[in-house]
């Protein structure tokens, strides 16, 4: 009977082990400091191997040639609110920027109506050489905002051609992010020209705005997409705890505030209920907070082990959590780069290194390059 | 002598004990009124919210609100009351007027003073929930003046 029973478990063992999918070996690699002094550096948009642009929260956009930081800085960016977490925000490339060389950036800026209120805004110019021309605003969040901060305004072209903008709540008009009537705590989708596809999943609703793309959230401010152009993963602040990793889908409610896993800065329970009916759960949260900055999904060959993962800038405490994927469920979570402190923004670039910025007035390029043997 | 010594204790004793029983149910108006701000708006959008969540919001936010918080609400509310009833005090050596009225007038006053100056000092951002409407504010307001109006009644029953 013990024999018999210390077989089977054996044979358990076995095929316990057969069935464990070996770990990948570890990618071992190198930090480069591209460029130092950048003053609260925000978004970075990648046109080659050779050249960066990079924003600066104080209104400013940079060039990165050949790893050297330009000191001519581009003309023609629009005047922008530089308060609380407000100012110079994203920067994407147009589709087809080889040819038409559009750029769009996102913005805090001061409300027309009212200097006490601010708003979120996206501008589109050409850049050329190191000037914008031909700018137009092509979006502006309504109604304007009271504090300057959860802004979202990250930004990704999708397959089809259309834009995808994040805008916050707001801080104090969370309740807002659960109406239609508003651009608090939404994700906009529009043509790269300003108009609105017709196939937005509001545009027939009677009182909701048309632009709206999917509702229910905080402060988003990380957008990446799959390399097949189906899985759109999104993140956001949370509070008090409570960061929120989704897959993005038209038409959805994603909770905020009415569910939530974290609570308010001062203690308070926002809401009892982490789960609802017809509001979509996260397929990962954080708690405590890790203040996630910026997103990119990894298809490059410099790092083959981290091919398909998910890399996740963090503020608190500061590193980029590397997450592994098993087709929509987070299978592993690795923290890298956790010496370099608030992490803002972290891309890709083509030859498959990495790009990250640091947070801060003296915000820092890195660039995460191959390595053959382990860092000393 | 030691009579003295001892009444004067025990005046001080009972001062300070009406002071923390002020604080007490200042703090609790507060977490309350969060409570039930939050629990109202969820009501309104349908959420399930019956007698259990009420109250289990409320025992949780009592304590979140003092524990949990980036700064305790009771140590907030205590310092905030503290400056304004010493200078009361003060000010009551030149101006008779009766307690109860001017440490309501001192507690709405400081209350006041703290729910305005809060998002001033962090960029228009509203920290405490329930204070982001005009209703909320003067609720709060209020529940200040009610802890004034507590703290001074009792001090005026204290023997001297």
């Amino acid at each position: 009977m013990n024999k018999n029973r210390s077989a089977i478990l054996l044979m358990v063992v076995f095929f316990l082990g057969l069935g464990t999918t070996a770990q990948p070996a570890a990618e071992y690699y190198r930090l480069q400091t591209l460029a130092e002094g950048l003053e609260n550096p925000w978004g970075i948009a990648v046109i080659s191997n050779r050249e960066v642009l990079i924003t600066e929260r104080v209104g400013r956009l940079r060039r990165v040639v050949d790893g050297a930081l330009q000191s001519l800085v581009v003309s023609g960016v629009p005047e922008v609110l530089f308060a609380g977490q407000g100012g110079l925000s994203d920067i994407v490339l147009h589709p087809q920027f080889a040819t038409n060389r559009l750029i769009y950036l996102s913005y805090a800026a001061v409300d027309a109506d009212n200097p006490k209120l601010s708003t979120l805004q996206v501008f589109r110019a050409r850049l050329e050489q190191s000037k914008l021309i031909d700018g137009e605003i092509i979006f502006r969040a309504t109604p304007a905002r009271e504090a300057p901060a959860h802004y979202g305004a990250r930004m990704i072209f999708l397959d089809d051609g259309t834009l995808l903008i994040t805008s916050g709540d707001g801080f104090n008009h969370r309740e807002q992010a659960q109406t239609l009537d508003n651009h608090y705590g939404k994700v906009i989708r529009l043509h790269d020209d300003g108009s609105i596809p017709v196939d937005n999943p509001y545009v027939d609703r009677p009182g909701a705005l048309p632009d709206i793309y999917s509702y229910g959230h905080r402060n988003l401010q990380g957008l990446a997409i799959s390399s097949d152009g189906t899985v759109i993963y999104q993140h956001e602040h949370g509070p008090k705890g409570g960061d929120e990793l989704n897959i993005l889908a038209p038409g959805v409610n994603y909770g905020w505030p009415a569910i939530t896993y974290g609570i308010d800065y001062s203690g308070a329970i926002i809401s009892p209920f982490t789960e609802r009916q017809g509001m979509q759960q996260p397929i990962k949260y954080w708690v405590p907070s890790i203040a996630p900055s910026a997103m990119t999904l990894y298809q490059g060959d410099m790092f083959p082990s981290w091919k398909g993962s998910l890399f996740v800038s963090a503020l608190v405490p500061g590193d980029v959590r590397r997450l592994s994927l098993a087709g929509q469920v987070v299978a592993e979570e690795e923290v890298l780069f956790s010496q370099l402190g608030r992490i803002r923004n972290i891309v890709a670039a083509p030859d498959g290194s990495l790009l990250m910025v640091t947070d801060g007035a003296e915000g820092k390029l890195i660039r995460v390059v191959t390595e053959l043997k382990p860092p000393r | 002598m030691c009579s003295n010594a001892g009444k004067t204790r025990n005046m001080l004793l009972k001062q300070l004990m009406s002071f923390l029983g002020s604080v007490v149910l200042l703090t609790s108006l507060f977490t309350v009124q969060t409570s039930v701000t939050n629990l109202q708006w969820l009501a309104s959008i349908g959420m399930p919210v019956d007698l259990a969540v009420v109250s289990s919001t409320i025992l949780a936010d009592w304590v979140g609100m003092n524990i949990r918080g980036e700064v305790p609400l009771v140590g907030l509310l205590c310092v905030a009351l503290l400056l304004a009833f010493l200078t009361t005090r003060v000010i009551t050596i030149w101006l008779v007027v009766k307690n109860r009225y001017i440490y309501a007038l001192a507690g709405a006053t400081a209350i006041a003073a703290l729910v305005f100056t809060i998002p001033m000092a962090l960029a228009n951002m509203e920290l405490i929930a329930g204070a982001r409407s005009l209703v909320g504010k003067f609720f709060l307001i209020a529940a200040g003046g009610a802890a004034g109006y507590m703290f001074g009644s009792q001090l005026g029953r204290i023997p001297k």
